[in-house]
């Protein structure tokens, strides 16, 4: 490993903990949140963040997949769609606990929680269809298709199906006013932590497209081997 | 209310399924394929919707928004699933893959449908449900293009 | 600058135990995902290599 990204991952580890640091202890709680419950927003929110990332990046690659037929583009998509389920488990379970804080319930199907669970089915389907699919060629077709099909009823599901139902859920960042209403130290922290874990994805993108590789290069000299 | 949405899908669902893994042959056209699956779908409805409001004995105050629900919901429904019925097609487990692929993706039109239906069940007027047809035709587009866009891969594969 | 909202009035502890397990619950899961690409690599060599198991 490179002294570079050495460095670098110790520069990471160093934000985190300064973000984790500033999440308890720096940030104040926010008005009409429950006691510290607001603290939440410096994980939950992030999580979101990153699953939409993933799924952009999914469908991204699983476009490029179908335009150049290579198979890095189908690995890199599937990575993507692995990642950004993962994360979305993550702002599901974080978004939970807070709804226990906040409305004393873990689930209570308010929309926001009905369309996530949604888009976990839509990327589960994604998985199982590769699952179901032998031929590789034909599971990256069909599935980069797949992908990007999902990917236009997003939208519908995660803004415009919610916007029809009262939700209890918070202003999402990018709300109606387009104002962020935060105070400053808690943008701050909120900013900060966005950054690193986006950071953080980044490498373990980096790291699973490495590993399908070398999955793959494994297989093939398997195959190989079998041959002679 | 909920009931009667559930019992079209299951209807276009089983309606639209089943002849699609047929219509497997390469001369098929999507367009075809859409088109078949709509009139299809459009003949069940057409038997089902009466029989259904008759027996539950459920009046629809306002009928231009159900109608325009009924044919825009139909719209996003057919397209969306006869695409994932022609990845399906291509694939060894056809029945289960089926359901678990194109739930998800239908889930946002049928709950609009609901809504209209809901509010077309009270409310004469066409516009109390415009946010609906909105909602519908915008899916219905998106969905059309994309499946336009993306069937001539899934076909060849 | 957006002025500073209002500090809750009352500085209360509560539900700093819920915000702790949504940080372990993150981490948790981003090592769950590290080990699980760490299998998947662990098992494609050892498939390449069954004559010599490390």
């Amino acid at each position: 490993m490179g002294v570079l990204s050495r460095v670098a991952q110790g520069i990471l580890a160093l934000a985190m903990l300064a973000v984790i640091w500033g999440s308890f202890l720096y940030a104040k709680p926010a008005a009409n949140f429950i006691g510290e419950s607001s603290r939440i927003v410096f994980y939950h929110v992030p999580m979101a963040w990153i699953a939409s990332l993933a799924f952009l990046l999914a469908a991204g690659y699983s476009a490029l997949y179908l335009k150049r037929r290579r198979v890095e583009d189908d690995e890199a998509a599937a990575g993507a769609a692995r990642l950004g389920i993962l994360f979305c488990l993550l702002a599901t379970v974080t978004g939970s606990i807070f709804a226990r804080v906040m409305w004393n319930s873990y689930w209570n199907w308010d929309p926001r929680e009905t369309s996530i669970v949604l888009l976990l089915l839509v990327y589960g389907a994604y998985l199982g269809l590769r699952g179901a699919v032998e031929d590789p060629e034909r599971k990256a077709t069909l599935s980069a298709a797949y992908a990007l099909i999902a990917f236009v009823t997003v939208p519908f599901l995660m803004f415009a199906v919610p916007r029809m139902y009262a939700s209890l859920h918070p202003d999402t960042v990018i709300n109606s006013s387009g104002k962020i209403q935060m105070s400053s130290d808690i943008k701050l922290v909120f900013f900060s932590s966005l950054a690193v874990f986006t950071a953080v994805f980044a490498w373990m993108y980096a790291l699973d497209r490495k590993v399908s590789r070398i999955v793959r290069e494994a297989a093939l000299a398997e195959e190989g081997a079998v041959a002679r | 209310m909920t009931g009667l949405s559930r019992s079209f899908v299951s209807e276009e669902e089983g309606g639209t399924a089943a002849p699609l893994r047929l219509t497997a042959p390469p001369a098929a056209v999507l367009l075809g394929k859409v088109l078949s699956n709509l009139v299809l779908l459009g003949v069940v409805s057409a038997f089902v919707v009466p029989l259904f409001l008759a027996l539950m004995s459920f009046e629809i105050a306002g009928v231009p928004l159900f109608l325009a629900v009924l044919l825009f919901g139909g719209i996003g429904l057919g397209a969306a699933s006869t695409f994932v019925a022609a990845i399906v097609a291509k694939t060894a487990a056809k029945g289960a893959l089926f359901a678990v692929l194109a739930t998800p993706l239908l889930l946002p039109p049928l709950v609009a449908a609901v809504t209209g239906t809901r509010i077309a069940a009270t409310d004469p007027a066409l516009s109390a449900g415009a946010d609906v047809i909105r909602l519908l035709v915008a899916y219905d587009g998106v969905m059309l293009t994309a499946a336009f866009l993306l069937f001539d891969a899934v076909w060849r594969e | 600058m957006t002025p500073d909202a209002p500090v809750a009035a009352v500085p209360s502890h509560g539900a700093l135990f819920y915000v702790a397990a949504v940080n372990l619950i993150i981490w948790v899961g981003l090592f769950a995902y590290l080990v699980y690409l760490d299998r998947k690599v662990k098992g494609a060599l050892s498939r390449r290599t069954p004559e010599d198991p490390r």
